[in-house]
């Protein structure tokens, strides 16, 4: 058990005990080894059940509109998790006072898809974290040692806030900046690359596989509408069929809807069952808002996001097409 | 039981001969790697091998979306047009276990209530199913906890077992058997058989059961502490319920413009929070903890208390999607002992 | 007989108080422009949400035109300065999608500006002319939806 595991336990043992928050929400072990799940911590002896380790990977913040009434809430925050935390503050989805972000200094989270080699299976398995940052697995074909930070997450690897910017308090020492985050913006640019023809055909070839489960939806914080437009009936902006250019609508408009709010966590693209890479929509948006109007999002729980609001000496359209 | 053997290498020639008189359909690789079941070209690669794809074949009989009429014109002079029925016979390749066994349950539901569904009927009606035996489980996997098996041979007509460079293909159904018909297999040895059955068996021993599903019908009850324990952290999102071969709940809307449109269905869950909100607003199950109780009771107890069988083969997939880690083995397994 | 030639078709949004009444004024001074714009007057062009461009293309449009008063002159005082911020990132992130530059153009036409409106027009017909007809990408196992609309010809 590492001491970040004992901390966490620690603290969160002593806000319930104190009254201080009526829930914790952190991570208690999963079903299996590479899978945490949200845990909701209600009372001090049950801190016990929280862990901390490279399979902590849910953004917690997604919790907090749901949890809007029920006291206050300690939320067990990693960078992205915090920033998430900031802009539903930013948003009035939850007061300031209601939630005590709990920072966690975070070196990346393992894409658990990759502790397999192709076809092999997971099932059984045992995984035994080691000292140097490495990770043993071992199931019924053999045993592997990897090095956790050649499988991280890829929204890790390029994370630019892996320590929490805002929180009250931080549970460990700042964690080092991750080796992408001088790039995070460079599968966008390969898109780029392309001509509007090819790129068009890749988002199709992407989106086809598609259900419409909105597991992307419902897994990011920012996304906590209770009427979203793609349920609507009235008007019927979308179509319940999954055809034709339905799904493409439907990503188009919802990353639209979290320009300048989305803060990279990723959550959309490990819920997609299907392995859409949806944060490439999303990184688009985040680095135009971020040129455009130097915004950056879940920084500042002061700041007015950025579309709504304006400057006089924003840019003016011009004759450019673009 | 009468078998032959296929060379690997030979499995493309089979597939073409196939395509002369049949509609095929196989698992194949798209983007990101992702496998699903579409229909072969001619020289289209066929993945034959692997663990059980994140897809099943269950679109191929209620598909995600699908026209139940269309309508031309205005009132006072409008057209109806129904949709086809199929006109060539179907084989689906590479179909797992469970996912056959799934297709078992669907039928109950849309074939052997009062009314019976004559689209999904038709569709069932001209497809024979060529079955591939797991040699690993993924890791959702729990088959065995609900009376299947990694090759079991229920609602196939053929099962293939990967003897690494051959196939053993057991001859389940005369429908099957007109398949291989006229392929000049070999027949499988006894060697070949043994060589299965101890592969079959080995799955089989990788995966005791989770929980007793008979229990579990049993002591599902409406007001256990456990569906609020995993309500908390569900999304409400349908990763699960999509993926799930024998989930069948839909939804039916009208696509119109002012001189036409279409009627179609497309898939629904019980998960998401609108399913059952009615056009006044209200809805009967208003928070997460009814709906999560309503899909594992719907599951595990109503079905069975109607069909006498689960809906659900234990193929794990809503395991391995689920972005919260609802692991139904753990839900069952609590349910079974009456825990939280 | 001949195949009937394609016409791009566009969609304008124009705010009542400045475009549209440009509009309107190119129309009684007669001034001539291409008639391959269908016009939805909104109050604002603050009022125009990216979603109905999208909704455009998805339905087979091929170009969208939104114009509104001139900064400063917007007759919600402010309506124009979001939409200064909100369509020229809409352009780009359609263009990230596949909608090539040209199909979306945002402007600014006052209530006077007749010649103006009428330039506008030309110009953004003339660009998605070039560019051809939007074209969407159904796929084969999809039900064909009234939803879709074939290209128009004139």
């Amino acid at each position: 058990m590492s001491n970040l595991e004992v901390t966490i336990r620690e603290t969160a043992a002593r806000l319930l005990r104190e009254g201080q928050v009526a829930v914790v929400l952190g991570y208690e072990a999963g079903s299996v080894p590479f899978r945490t799940a949200p845990a909701f911590i209600e009372r001090a002896e049950d801190a016990g059940r929280l862990v901390w380790n490279r399979f902590c990977t849910n953004n917690l913040a997604v919790y907090l509109p749901k949890l809007k009434g029920a006291g206050r809430i300690a939320l067990l925050a990693k960078g992205c998790d915090a920033r998430s935390a900031v802009t539903l503050i930013q948003e009035h989805q939850i007061l300031r006072d209601q939630v005590v972000i709990l920072g966690i200094p975070c070196d990346g989270m393992v894409d658990a898809d990759r502790l397999a080699t192709s076809g092999e299976s997971l099932f059984g398995v045992a995984i035994a974290p080691g000292a140097d940052g490495s990770l043993t697995v071992a199931s019924g074909d053999g045993q592997r040692t990897l090095s956790a930070a050649d499988i991280l997450q890829e929204r890790c690897r390029l994370c630019e806030h892996n320590t929490p910017a805002i929180a009250d308090g931080l549970l460990g020492e700042p964690a080092p900046r991750m080796p992408g985050a001088a790039e995070p913006f460079a599968a966008v640019a390969e898109l780029e690359r392309l001509s509007p023809a090819e790129r068009q055909a890749f988002w199709h070839a992407q989106l086809d596989r598609c259900l419409r489960c909105y597991a992307c939806r419902e897994a990011c914080p920012a996304c906590y509408c209770r009427s979203c437009f793609a349920d609507k009936a009235a008007p019927r902006w979308l179509s319940k069929a999954n055809a034709a250019d339905e799904n493409w609508m439907f990503h188009a408009v919802r990353a639209f809807h979290l320009a300048g709010r989305c803060v990279g966590c990723g959550e959309c693209e490990r819920a997609c069952p299907m392995d859409i890479p949806i944060s490439k929509l999303n990184r688009m948006l985040d680095r135009e808002v971020r040129e455009r109007f130097g915004y950056v999002a879940g920084l500042d729980p002061a700041a007015v996001p950025p579309l709504g609001t304006f400057r006089p000496d924003d840019r003016d359209p011009g004759k450019h097409e673009g | 039981m009468e078998a032959v053997v296929l060379n690997k290498s030979d499995v493309t020639s089979w597939v073409r001969g196939l395509l002369a008189s049949y509609r095929v359909v196989g698992p194949t690789s798209a983007a990101e790697g992702v496998v699903h079941y579409t229909p072969l070209a001619e020289d289209g690669p066929v993945v034959l091998d692997g663990l059980r794809p994140i897809r099943s074949p269950k679109e191929h009989f209620i598909p995600a979306t699908e026209t139940l009429l269309a309508f031309h014109g205005t009132a006072k002079a409008i057209s109806l047009e129904a949709p086809p029925a199929p006109t060539r016979e179907t084989v689906i390749l590479g179909v797992r276990s469970c996912d056959a066994r799934a297709l078992t349950r669907l039928d109950d539901v849309f074939l052997k209530r009062k009314e019976t569904d004559s689209l999904y009927g038709n569709r069932r009606k001209t497809t024979r199913l060529v079955g591939l035996a797991c040699e690993s489980p993924s890791w959702g996997c729990f088959c065995t906890s609900v009376g299947g098996s990694p090759a079991a041979s229920e609602g196939l007509d053929l099962l293939f077992t990967d003897l690494g460079d051959r196939y053993h293909i057991a001859i389940l159904s005369e429908a099957g058997r007109e398949l291989i018909a006229g392929a000049g297999f070999a027949a499988a040895t006894d060697a070949d058989a043994s060589a299965a059955k101890a592969q079959h068996a080995a799955a089989v021993d990788r995966m005791p059961p989770f929980f007793d599903a008979k229990a579990v019908a049993e002591k599902v009850e409406w007001d256990a502490p456990v569906w609020m324990h995993y309500a908390k952290r569900c999304l409400a999102c349908g990763a699960c319920s999509f993926l799930c071969p024998t989930c069948h709940c839909f939804d039916i809307q009208d696509d119109a413009t002012a001189d036409g449109g279409v009627r179609f269905r497309c898939w629904d869950t019980c998960q998401f929070g609108d399913f059952t909100r009615m056009g006044a607003g209200h809805n009967p199950r208003q928070t997460q903890k009814e709906r999560v109780r309503q899909r594992v009771s719907h599951k595990f107890k109503y079905l069975v208390e109607e069909f006498g069988r689960q809906g659900c083969t234990g193929c794990g997939r809503c395991v391995e999607a689920c972005p919260v880690n609802i692991d139904l083995r753990q839900v069952l397994h609590d349910v079974e002992g009456a825990k939280r | 007989m001949a195949a009937p030639k394609w016409e791009p078709v566009i969609v304008a949004f124009l705010c009542n108080w400045c475009s549209y009444a440009g509009a309107d004024l190119a129309g009684s001074s007669r001034l001539s422009y291409p008639a391959n714009v269908r016009v939805v007057r909104v109050p604002c062009s603050g009022r125009v949400n990216p979603m109905f461009v999208i909704q455009c293309f998805k339905r087979g449009f091929d170009g969208v035109l939104i114009a509104g008063c001139h900064p400063g002159d917007c007759h919600y005082a402010k309506g124009n300065f979001y939409a200064r911020r909100r369509m020229p990132l809409a352009q780009d992130f359609l263009e990230y999608l596949g909608v090539e530059p040209g199909r979306i153009r945002f402007d600014w036409v006052s209530a006077s500006e007749s010649g103006r409106f009428a330039e506008v027009v030309s110009e953004v017909t003339e660009a998605v002319r070039k560019l051809g007809p939007y074209t969407r990408r159904t796929w084969a196992h999809a039900p064909a939806l009234p939803t879709e609309l074939a290209p128009v010809h004139e």
